[in-house]
């Protein structure tokens, strides 16, 4: 119930501010974070606007994708990574959001959504244990 | 005859006198003294009679007891020894049972041990065998961290690319 809740204000939140004029945008934001205040729901405001990021990606299109790797990306490999995922999703656009681990020992490791594409040398070793161990 | 009469001195009224008197005498000792004791000896004569018969029938009887003693006995002994007999065979068939029971028993212990032993020994095979893939697993993520370089990894990162394209 309180998902849902959250989702609606989200989902309110886009409605009022996507696509409508700077200052109008503004005055709903102002509007909306007093009502926030007004119904204690200000500590929340973190899930919200996950929520909104979510409805906003959605409506437009927009991939988010999050690498964790050892190293940060190159450029290059960003951009390829970038228009690859792109093409595969049909994605007007793709967002990255890069995470280093260095338990990965190399390779990178994807998640889109609740995908998760792992070619990490981790993920590799791990594999090579379970077959080792069947 | 005279003559010896009157040599003999036989006077007839005295023995006539002598054989009435004996016969008072001998009917008085008769009536008084013969006749109870007569009957005395007779009643005892009888007494005795009846005691040895007596004494007959308890010895009869007493022959019939000890033949009927003698014949229990020998039932009690046979019953006895039939008794003996049947205790015997159930120990016999308890003894049967219970060994029986004690080598389905120890059978079925050894097959456990058998068992147990096996899967302990599986267990431990098995745990040999995690802890050495364990340690292979390890050791090459040791000497792939060491030996990472970026040329690798960029590699690494191209393969995924690519992977994804396809």
């Amino acid at each position: 119930m309180k998902s849902v809740d959250l989702k609606n204000l989200a989902h309110i939140l886009l409605e009022t501010t996507d696509g409508v004029a700077e200052n109008e945008s503004n005055k709903s934001l102002k509007d909306f974070a007093q009502y926030l205040v007004k119904k204690n729901l200000i500590s929340q405001f973190d899930e919200i606007i996950s929520e909104y990021s979510a409805l906003y990606n959605k409506k437009h299109n927009i991939l988010e994708a999050t690498v964790t790797k050892t190293t940060p990306l190159t450029d290059k490999a960003k951009q390829e990574l970038s228009e690859a995922l792109k093409n595969k999703y049909k994605a007007n656009e793709v967002t990255i959001k890069e995470k280093i681990d260095s338990k990965l020992i190399g390779g990178m490791k994807i998640k889109i959504g609740d995908t998760v594409v792992d070619n990490s040398l981790s993920n590799s070793l791990y594999q090579l244990e379970t077959q080792l161990l069947k | 005859m005279d003559s010896i009469i009157s040599t003999f001195h036989v006077d007839w009224h005295a023995i006539i006198a002598q054989a009435i008197n004996f016969a008072l005498i001998y009917t008085v000792l008769w009536y008084f003294a013969l006749k109870p004791l007569k009957k005395l000896m007779d009643e005892r004569s009888a007494t005795i009679t009846g005691g040895l018969d007596n004494a007959k029938k308890q010895e009869e009887l007493l022959k019939a007891q000890q033949e009927e003693y003698d014949k229990t006995l020998a039932n009690a002994r046979a019953e006895a020894q039939t008794i003996m007999k049947d205790v015997k065979k159930d120990a016999e068939a308890k003894r049967a049972q219970l060994l029986a029971a004690a080598q389905d028993e120890s059978k079925q212990i050894l097959e456990n041990g058998k068992k147990q032993l096996e899967s302990e020994k599986v267990k431990m095979l098995d745990d040999a065998k995690k802890e050495l893939v364990s340690l292979v697993v390890a050791a090459t993520g040791k000497v792939l961290g060491d030996n990472m370089s970026e040329k690798i990894d960029t590699k690494l990162v191209e393969d995924s690319i690519t992977k994804i394209k396809a």
